[in-house]
């Protein structure tokens, strides 16, 4: 059922078994394990529909001066992100995601050597488990990520070496707004409540600091209220879920489970740019085809859904240091799309890869001798191909464009700032911080590329300038500046065997706190390359089945 | 022509004696002048590399990078390492001989980054040998 805290007596108390803070991906996931479960569930949302006063409440605190923030060791400006990043109504920030599903791979999870507190508390057995579960949710098809995808499609045409570049395969959910879709079974359930307008403000800890005992919520409107439960999971995110417990100081000076001083801490996000452009030595629609998004028309495709080409899912390949790379170079994850459009690409150049295309044809002879000579032996006749496309490169290359794993970093973390909401909660101050490692991670890919694509007779890559050894020292050092941030945000209470090493245990159980658990991706230890939500659902579901034993459903 | 004669008699020099060091093939004599096969030779991978504004700029940057092996004789002695009496190679067989050359260095990650594009070293050192000899 839905309840509005505006509309409840001034004080009102719920008691219930669980109580759910959040009800984005993570947060609902969970609930719907619940339905029907016999046990009284209470998810805990601010807005029911998108509102200004509410959001504002993501607002970050003012930045860093401009001169601190372009130095990669002060610390990095993370603009506005933090209040547009994330949306604080029902359904979260599945509002505005864009449906990129994969999961992260068992390199992702192990312990690598060159990456300092890398290594997950469970195995890639565990984890994996969920995923398959984690896609009904997502509303996407089979739990397949391999090259088994191109079948049919008429892409698959380069066979990279397997020990440095391997494909990488995402799904696209179409998206699932959760709040929209699995509102109304929410609605219906006699079980679980939704609470709406209710802004959770403190988790009143017990006397002792062992356990949670109640939830402080409040309206925009100052109305208050308690909720009351056997066990919580904070699930908003991964800037909030390190602010409210940093914020939940009254009983506990340094905040909720923070007796090591690492709630906050670890912030990590994806780092996206281009590394280059590529000049290819063949139609480029062949390569562009390769990695664009597919839909599959074919009906013994296994994203084809049933009937009709509408209801396929829609998949989409990249391409990814392998772990032997990675390893070799002491670099961590990357995915690399190659990005362009054919269709922009304009008649004169057209015509060259036309006329090489249809060279094997015999009918290539209407565009002349000189230009087929050109693209025929592009290895050496580069710099002509460049002078055809030259004027507006970045418009006629394709773009090789990155989305790097940020490696775990201590000094990057969100901090409570001393400007306060409009419920007089801190703010989060988020200080990003990067690394050289980060930026090495970058470096490597265009190399690896180069290659590759030359190995294989594919085309030439154009390093981007900031990647050059001899670009200037603007780019060099403070590379921060000119890539982007994913607003994956994660890291902020991540998971660990050991209380001195991460704010949760295995089963995202606070370190300390015998009733309070955390779900969502700021319980990553490390985040791998692939895009968080598949990995946030899964792992939302396995805190479910461990709820559902330890609570008795 | 005097420059000319030089760089054709150090790549004859390269060709011949291909196996040789770098440092031993430039000691060596360079002939009182080109010879048919010579100018053969070098006609021949100039003519998988075309003349423009491009090829001029990305050589000149290959000739300027540091480095003794940059300098074009170097360059063209590694060009036909391993390539016996390759005057008499046809135009197909020194493009097959330089792309599998290419391969291998792409492969092995043997490449140089020439103002932002990452080229097989084989790649830089045949627009440093042309501009070189290009620029009389």
């Amino acid at each position: 059922m839905f309840l509005d805290l505006r509309e409840l007596p001034d004080h009102h108390e719920i008691d219930c078994d669980l109580c759910i803070v959040g009800s984005g991906p993570a947060g609902l996931s969970i609930a719907r394990e619940f339905n029907g479960a016999g046990l009284k569930v209470c998810v805990v949302e601010s807005a029911r529909e998108p509102e200004e006063a509410t959001q504002q409440l993501y607002a970050g605190a003012e930045q860093p001066s401009r001169k601190r923030a372009r130095s990669i060791e002060n610390g990095v400006h993370y603009g506005v992100t933090a209040l547009h990043s994330r949306l604080r109504h029902f359904g979260g920030t599945s509002n505005h995601w864009g449906g990129y599903c994969a999961p992260l791979s068992p390199h992702d999870l192990e312990k690598r050597d060159w990456i300092p507190d890398s290594g997950w508390p469970i195995g890639w057995k565990e984890l994996s488990q969920y995923y398959p579960r984690a896609q009904a949710v997502c509303e996407i098809g089979p739990y397949i990520y391999d090259e088994t995808l191109w079948r049919g499609t008429g892409a698959g045409h380069y066979a990279f070496d397997p020990e440095r570049l391997v494909n990488l395969f995402y799904q696209f959910s179409p998206p699932i707004r959760f709040g929209d879709r699995y509102g109304d079974e929410m609605k219906a359930s006699r079980n679980i409540t939704v609470l709406f307008n209710a802004n959770v403000t403190n988790i009143g800890l017990a006397a002792n600091t062992t356990s949670a005992d109640h939830l402080a919520v409040t309206t925009l409107s100052g109305k208050r209220g308690t909720v009351k439960a056997r066990h919580y999971v904070v699930a908003c995110g991964g800037i909030e879920n390190a602010r409210l417990l940093l914020a939940s100081n009254d009983v506990a000076a340094a905040g909720v489970g923070n007796t090591k001083d690492l709630v906050g801490r670890y912030f990590m996000d994806h780092l996206y740019d281009s590394v280059g452009s590529l000049l290819v030595s063949e139609r480029p629609a062949r390569l562009l085809d390769q990695y664009a998004e597919i839909t599959p028309d074919k009906s013994g495709h296994p994203l084809a859904k049933s009937r009709s080409r509408a209801d396929a899912v829609m998949f989409q390949a990249a391409m990814s240091p392998s772990p032997a790379f990675q390893r070799r170079h002491k670099t961590a994850g990357a995915a690399l799309f190659v990005r362009g459009d054919w269709s922009r690409v304009d008649e004169g150049v057209r015509a060259v890869y036309d006329a090489i295309a249809l060279e094997g044809t015999g009918t290539a002879g209407k565009y002349g001798g000189h230009l087929l000579d050109i693209l025929r032996h592009l290895d050496t006749t580069l710099p002509e191909v460049k002078d055809i496309v030259q004027g507006k490169p970045a418009d006629h290359l394709p773009l090789l464009f990155a989305i790097a794993e940020q490696v775990p970093n201590r000094s990057s973390r969100i901090k409570l700032a001393t400007d306060k909401d409009a419920l007089g909660m801190p703010r989060a101050q988020i200080d990003w911080h990067l690394s050289e490692h980060d930026r090495k991670t970058f470096a490597q890919l265009p190399d690896l590329l180069a290659g590759e694509f030359g190995r294989l007779g594919i085309g030439r890559v154009h390093k981007a300038v900031w990647l050059d050894e001899d670009a200037p020292y603007l780019y060099r050092n403070d590379f921060s500046r000119i890539l982007e941030a994913g607003r994956h945000h994660s890291g902020t209470t991540r998971m660990a065997h050991d209380p001195a090493l991460g704010v949760v245990d295995a089963d995202c159980k606070v370190f300390g706190v015998s009733n309070l658990s955390i779900a969502g991706s700021s319980v990553f230890p490390t985040i791998g390359s692939a895009n968080p939500t598949l990995t946030i659902v899964a792992l939302a579901l396995r805190l479910a089945d461990h709820l559902k034993t330890r609570l008795g459903a | 022509m005097n420059k000319r004669r030089k760089f054709l008699g150090l790549l004859t020099s390269a060709v011949v004696l291909p196996h040789l060091p770098v440092n031993a093939a430039s000691q060596h004599s360079p002939p009182s002048g080109p010879s048919v096969a010579e100018d053969i030779s070098l006609g021949r991978l100039l003519e998988l590399i075309p003349d423009n504004p491009a090829t001029r700029r990305l050589g000149r940057a290959v000739l300027d990078l540091p480095g003794p092996d940059r300098f074009p004789e170097a360059a063209a002695t590694r060009l036909f390492e391993g390539v016996s009496g390759n005057a008499s190679l046809t135009l197909e067989q020194l493009r097959d001989h330089l792309k599998i050359l290419r391969q291998t260095e792409f492969e092995d990650g043997r490449m140089v980054t020439v103002q932002g594009w990452i080229l097989a070293h084989s790649e830089a050192d045949a627009l440093a040998v042309a501009t070189f000899y290009r620029a009389g």
